[in-house]
């Protein structure tokens, strides 16, 4: 048993309050006032305590070039089709390269993990701890979403190689194309695994996450989506202001990424005050580090919170869009994403809060149940 | 004139924060800093409650260089690993909407250097982001000689089998470079001026004279223990020597404080993983700053967009370090590295009048926004 005392406690659901926090092994069991308990405590008196941060659509803990000697592609980045909707990116994720990032040194404590963007179709995506060895222990989530690109990402790369799509024509005519397929398939008549993924997500057991960073592709991917019934994550949150109406029409989810890379020009066109109108409106916006398949810094989580607190000053609302709303969208809300009973203990104390002071550290982040990070113990060097 | 009143203002002198503070400014100079100024005919801007802070200058950028839209460049000439008689003078487009961010954000002048796929690179000049013509813009020119140890400049030859493959060929690069400099400035010496006995003029060894005498720095890229080569060039040759990244200098702090070289700390924006980057240690100007090493963050530009200078002080507040003295790495450090002190940097009488209004403490509080960015007197950016 261990219990967190006298805490500001900010629960990821747009409420503020002060009450101990009892943890039991991997588990929060009481959020209540005065826990009398004999067991290890620590003081948060004065602190922050939020629910570890989730960074939902990442490619941490994956390998490859830049990260290991051979091989001709990232893990996630299996470019030997446009479409590879049956990929799992179990099978990709590494405990020691994410671990080695200490991601809980800025609170994150779960990570959704997804196929690169070069693929119309990349992909079954996945949750996952942010310390551990063994993936399949580590894992929170398996097919937590089919990833989808509808980038010039996708365009770019399979153009170069004078293949289909090198235009957004191409993109849009096969990605209805795929749907129609699946819709239609019917595994007596012969195992087609490319059409039982897309099945699935059809069959909503798990969300469609598109990547879309233009507003021309908002609309397209909108126009055609409007004949399924699917769980759609928009990932990208770029120019949506454009595209209002036919959100609010299909009242998608958006992940919105941050703006670091100055040579992102699309994400020049990020509207984080737009956005935060259309979370009021109820639309659920959550944030990520990024979901252009950059590699990131660990600091990038916060440092989007932070430009979205710039925009609409209601730091609340931009934990939510943390935690809880990526909870959501990776279908783990009812394990993870909140401080509440019965939920994994993954928080993290902050000195202050750290969405209005750069003089917030992290004092200590618990990923289920377990000390990730401690104050101090920051690790700095790769090798 | 105009008349700023009542802000509390880091001056980044020896005054250090004034409380209700007054700025006087004519004919874009800073006349006058101090509480409760008197002017004639000013027009008077109420500052109260407000943050100044001398305008932000960017150490080392790239802004103008790279169109980042039709990915056009002009900042790395990679026909060989030797282009020191390039000039990033003609690399720059003074008009870039680069420069309108910069405005936006806060920073006033940047350090432009040629890109760091050569070894040697080329000369870099500080300009302002805003003002009359180009050249009424430059602050200094040249403010440097650009260099680039590692990664780089292999991952441009290496490809083509070409010197430098590897850090033995960088290495040897710049020694040779350097070596070549002293001959011709040793021939030059002999001839006596005599025109007949004069070597061949060579643009790129009259680049390295400028170094060697110590006229300009030389300002490298370098990571790790590339900054330790480098150190020992700096004593070898007895240049002025900025390094620039520096990522892993808190590995050195002995070494780098007894050296005398400056530090240009950044970008962050990567993970840990391998290679010359693999130590990410943003504290550590810190405690360098602590032993007397003139330190400035970077952003890297257009690497990183202008506000994120801002952002990476405030990380660098979050480890440990005074508002203060962080703040100063943006403004008076860089100015120092780029030996313009005596008119950027601080606010002071008889500076040129580079200021950016805050709402809140930048580094500080999160959403310190800017308000209002003036350059020479002008005002350059002011927010709805």
């Amino acid at each position: 048993m261990f219990c967190i005392k006298n805490a500001t406690i900010h629960d990821g659901k747009e409420h503020v309050f002060k009450k101990d926090i009892l943890i039991d092994g991997h588990t929060i069991v009481s959020v209540s006032e005065h826990i009398d308990t004999e067991s290890e405590y620590f003081d948060a008196q004065g602190m922050h305590v939020f629910p570890g941060f989730i960074d939902p659509m990442s490619n941490w803990g994956i390998l490859g070039p830049g990260r290991e000697i051979r091989g001709n592609a990232e893990d996630n980045d299996e470019h030997t089709h446009v479409c590879t909707p049956e990929m799992n990116i179990i099978y990709a994720f590494n405990g020691r390269g994410i671990r080695i990032q200490q991601l809980g040194a800025f609170g994150i404590t779960a990570v959704g993990v997804a196929p690169s963007n070069n693929n119309l179709f990349g992909g079954m995506m996945g949750v996952f701890d942010v310390d551990g060895i063994n993936p399949f222990k580590m894992c929170i989530k398996e097919k937590a979403g089919l990833k989808a690109c509808v980038t010039s990402d996708v365009t770019k790369f399979w153009g170069a190689k004078n293949m289909m799509p090198s235009t957004h024509m191409g993109i849009f005519q096969m990605f209805s194309e795929q749907l129609r397929n699946a819709k239609e398939y019917d595994s007596s008549k012969g195992r087609d695994p490319k059409k039982e993924a897309i099945r699935e997500m059809l069959d909503k057991k798990m969300p469609l996450f598109v990547v879309a960073k233009k507003p021309m592709e908002v609309h397209s991917l909108l126009h055609i989506l409007k004949d399924y019934d699917v769980d759609l994550v928009l990932a990208s949150g770029f120019g949506l202001q454009d595209c209002e109406e036919e959100i609010l029409e299909y009242r998608p989810a958006i992940i919105s990424s941050v703006r670091v890379d100055g040579f992102n020009t699309d994400a020049a066109d990020g509207d984080n005050e737009f956005l935060y109108q259309l979370y009021k409106k109820g639309i659920q916006v959550s944030l990520a580090s990024n979901v252009d398949g950059r590699m990131c810094s660990r600091e990038e989580m916060l440092w989007n919170g932070i430009d979205m607190y710039k925009a609409c000053h209601d730091s609340e609302a931009v934990i939510t869009m943390m935690t809880f709303n990526n909870a959501k969208a990776l279908g783990v809300d009812d394990v993870t994403g909140s401080i509440e009973e019965g939920k994994r203990a993954d928080l993290v104390i902050y000195s202050d809060h750290p969405l209005k002071t750069y003089k917030a550290e992290v004092l200590l982040t618990l990923s289920n149940g377990k000390a990730v990070y401690r104050k101090g113990d920051e690790m700095k060097c790769f090798i | 004139m105009l008349h700023l009143k009542n802000a509390k203002v880091y001056t980044m002198s020896d005054a250090h924060v004034i409380d209700h503070c007054d700025i006087l400014i004519e004919n874009g100079k800073i006349k006058e800093v101090g509480r409760s100024l008197h002017s004639k005919d000013a027009e008077i801007i109420d500052v109260s409650g407000k943050i100044i802070i001398p305008g932000i200058v960017d150490a080392h950028s790239h802004v103008g260089t790279f169109n980042v839209t039709t990915n056009d460049q002009n900042a790395n000439d990679l026909t060989g690993p030797n282009s020191s008689q390039l000039d990033i003078y003609y690399g720059i487009d003074p008009d870039s909407k680069s420069f309108k961010d910069c405005c936006r954000d806060g920073i006033t002048t940047s350090i432009i250097a040629p890109g760091s796929g050569n070894a040697i690179c080329g000369l870099v000049l500080a300009m302002k982001s805003a003002g009359k013509t180009y050249d009424q813009r430059i602050v200094k020119r040249p403010c440097a000689l650009k260099a680039a140890m590692g990664v780089n400049p292999k991952g441009v030859y290496g490809p083509r089998d070409q010197l430098p493959v590897s850090r033995l060929g960088i290495s040897q690069l710049f020694i040779d470079y350097f070596e070549n400099v002293k001959e011709y400035m040793k021939k030059k010496e002999e001839a006596k001026g005599d025109p007949e006995k004069m070597p061949p003029y060579n643009e790129g060894y009259e680049h390295g004279q400028w170094v060697l005498e110590r006229k300009i720095p030389l300002k490298v890229h370098a990571y790790q223990h590339d900054m330790m080569s480098l150190l020992r060039w700096k004593e070898e040759y007895g240049f002025d020597l900025t390094l620039d990244h520096a990522f892993g200098a808190s590995d050195f702090y002995d070494e780098i404080a007894a050296s005398g070289a400056d530090v240009i700390w950044g970008p962050l924006s990567g993970p840990l993983f391998g290679g010359e980057g693999c130590k990410v240690d943003p504290e550590c100007v810190i405690e360098l700053d602590k032993r007397g090493v003139t330190c400035a963050i970077m952003t890297d530009g257009p690497v990183l967009h202008p506000y994120l200078i801002i952002t990476q002080a405030g990380e660098v507040v979050r480890h440990g370090g005074d508002v203060e003295s962080v703040l100063k790495m943006i403004t008076l450090n860089p100015a120092k590295i780029a030996r313009a002190d005596d008119r950027i940097g601080s606010i002071e009488a008889g500076k040129d009048a580079d200021l950016v209004v805050f709402d809140k403490t930048p580094a500080l509080d999160t959403d310190a926004k800017v308000e209002m960015t003036m350059i020479d007197g002008e005002i350059v950016y002011q927010s709805k």
